[in-house]
């Protein structure tokens, strides 16, 4: 055997060659000081370079939750995207008593009852549902850019258990609603009309099952009655968000933490619009932001027709 | 198969991270754009999640680097005055340096033996690799010795330079 090359040489390094290859490479070098004294050198150049590369590596962070956003679609059906930039416009829709205003203003506080009538997807005896009933809805009307391409999706329904992984800023993300809005639609439904302001938040969407979800609240989730469900997934720490296609186009979030979850999160987004006040905001949504973080949250995404809105509301009340 | 990417998920991600850290120099914008990619193999479901995975990546960073470029010089047109750079502690701008270093160095590679090596350091196999740059597989180990000699070369004349300098 010739001596050996230096590419098997790092392979042999690299515990790349096969059994065969390292044990021709391993003949030649028991029988040649030559090849012995380059694998020597190269050893010490594979620790070298994976030195300098370990000195300009990013520093170990915890493996975050998976946010899901728009990527391109699968094949000629993508997803709705989450993402607000791809929004071409967003209708905050407050319901409930004093919870619907005009023109953008809120008059009612959060512990204002809500007059949705939403279902416990299982009347489970665990019952904290007063807490419930009572909670305000938030609903949010999302347009979507890709309105042509809807449909729901088989792939991402509720699959188990790894979710859990899921940790942290996901929740702060989720939490902070986006700000004041020009919807087109807000005024002729007669709604209260905010806008989605902070491009950069991102929503992370992990499928769980109904066990999971019932864990995570201490209850069977919320849905609306008579809407079918696409899919119950992972919305942060502590949220489960329910997925109800109203039809091909239009898609109902509701989004749900266990009761005695809220306060801690509600202080948590204070802190995060703390932390977010340097960046330029529209008045009144840092306001928006402390107080939407309550109980229930329902977001729907889709194209918005009329007809949609109108089916809507006819289902909420 | 999301159960699939779950697993490839928590095994990949961040060697995702460092392979991006090292193209685009910024922890946070790395994060982004493995969390991006990660987004759109839930949405596209490859078959080779984990070389999809790196591709993906691979062209999302040619992308930002592309707008960080476009940015600078938005920045040029709009800042005259120089922004005035807190001391950083010793310890922190050694580390800098020592990044800085071996950034550079990086650059004096060629593409094709910087991909290669880059990938091998986040992790990737032989096979991987060659999926991944269109090489053959018997041709990264020649690869990767070159890369390394390259990278430890250029590395170190930047020090000589350095302590040339002063």
């Amino acid at each position: 055997m010739s001596h050996a090359d230096e590419g098997s040489l790092h392979a042999y390094l690299d515990g790349e060659l096969t059994a065969a290859e390292r044990a021709g490479l391993e003949a030649h070098l028991a029988g040649c000081a030559t090849c012995r004294a380059r694998l020597a050198e190269e050893r010490d150049l594979v620790e070298r370079a994976r030195g300098l590369l370990a000195g300009a590596a990013p520093p170990e962070a915890a493996l975050p939750p998976l946010r899901r956003t728009g990527g391109g679609g699968r094949g000629a059906r993508p997803l709705p995207r989450w993402v607000p930039l791809a929004w071409a416009a967003s209708v905050l829709l407050a319901l409930g008593g004093g919870w619907m205003a005009r023109g953008g203003t809120r008059a009612g506080a959060p512990e204002t009852p809500g007059s949705i009538a939403l279902d416990r997807a299982e009347p489970a005896g665990s019952g904290d549902s007063g807490i419930r009933a009572d909670a305000p809805v938030e609903v949010v009307l999302r347009e979507r850019d890709d309105a042509g391409a809807a449909g729901a999706t088989t792939s991402d329904v509720t699959r188990g258990g790894r979710a859990a992984e899921a940790k942290a800023s996901a929740a702060e993300e989720r939490a902070a609603p986006a700000a004041q809005a020009a919807a087109p639609h807000a005024e002729a439904v007669g709604l209260a009309a905010s806008a989605v302001a902070n491009a950069d938040e991102r929503v992370t969407l992990t499928p769980v099952t109904i066990d999971s979800a019932r864990a995570i609240l201490g209850a069977a989730p919320v849905t609306i009655p008579g809407v079918p469900v696409r899919r119950i997934a992972l919305g942060g720490p502590g949220i489960v968000v329910v997925e109800q296609a109203l039809d091909a186009t239009t898609v109902v979030q509701l989004y749900e933490r266990r009761a005695d979850a809220v306060r801690e999160v509600e202080q948590d987004a204070v802190a995060r619009q703390r932390a977010a006040s340097e960046q330029p905001r529209p008045a009144g949504a840092s306001e928006r932001l402390a107080r939407y973080v309550g109980a229930l949250r329902v977001e729907i995404a889709g194209a918005l027709g009329a007809d949609s809105l109108s089916k809507l509301l006819g289902r909420v009340r | 198969m999301p159960d699939d990417l779950a697993e490839v998920y928590r095994t990949t991600y961040r060697a995702l991270v460092r392979f991006l850290y090292r193209k685009v120099w910024d922890a946070e914008r790395a994060a982004d754009l493995a969390q991006e990619a990660f987004a759109r193999a839930v949405e596209h479901q490859p078959d080779n999640a984990r070389g999809w995975l790196f591709i993906v990546a691979a062209n999302l960073a040619r992308d930002e680097a592309r707008r960080a470029i476009r940015e600078r010089r938005h920045l040029t047109l709009v800042k005259n005055e120089p922004e005035p750079v807190a001391p950083a502690p010793d310890e922190e701008a050694d580390a800098a340096t020592e990044r800085e270093r071996v950034r550079a160095a990086l650059d004096a590679l060629s593409p094709r033996d910087r991909e290669a090596l880059l990938l091998w350091d986040a992790g990737l196999s032989y096979d991987e690799i060659a999926a991944q740059t269109g090489l053959a597989k018997g041709a990264i180990g020649t690869t990767l010795a070159r890369a390394r000699r390259r990278l430890v070369a250029a590395y170190d004349e930047s020090e000589r330079h350095d302590v040339a300098r002063g």
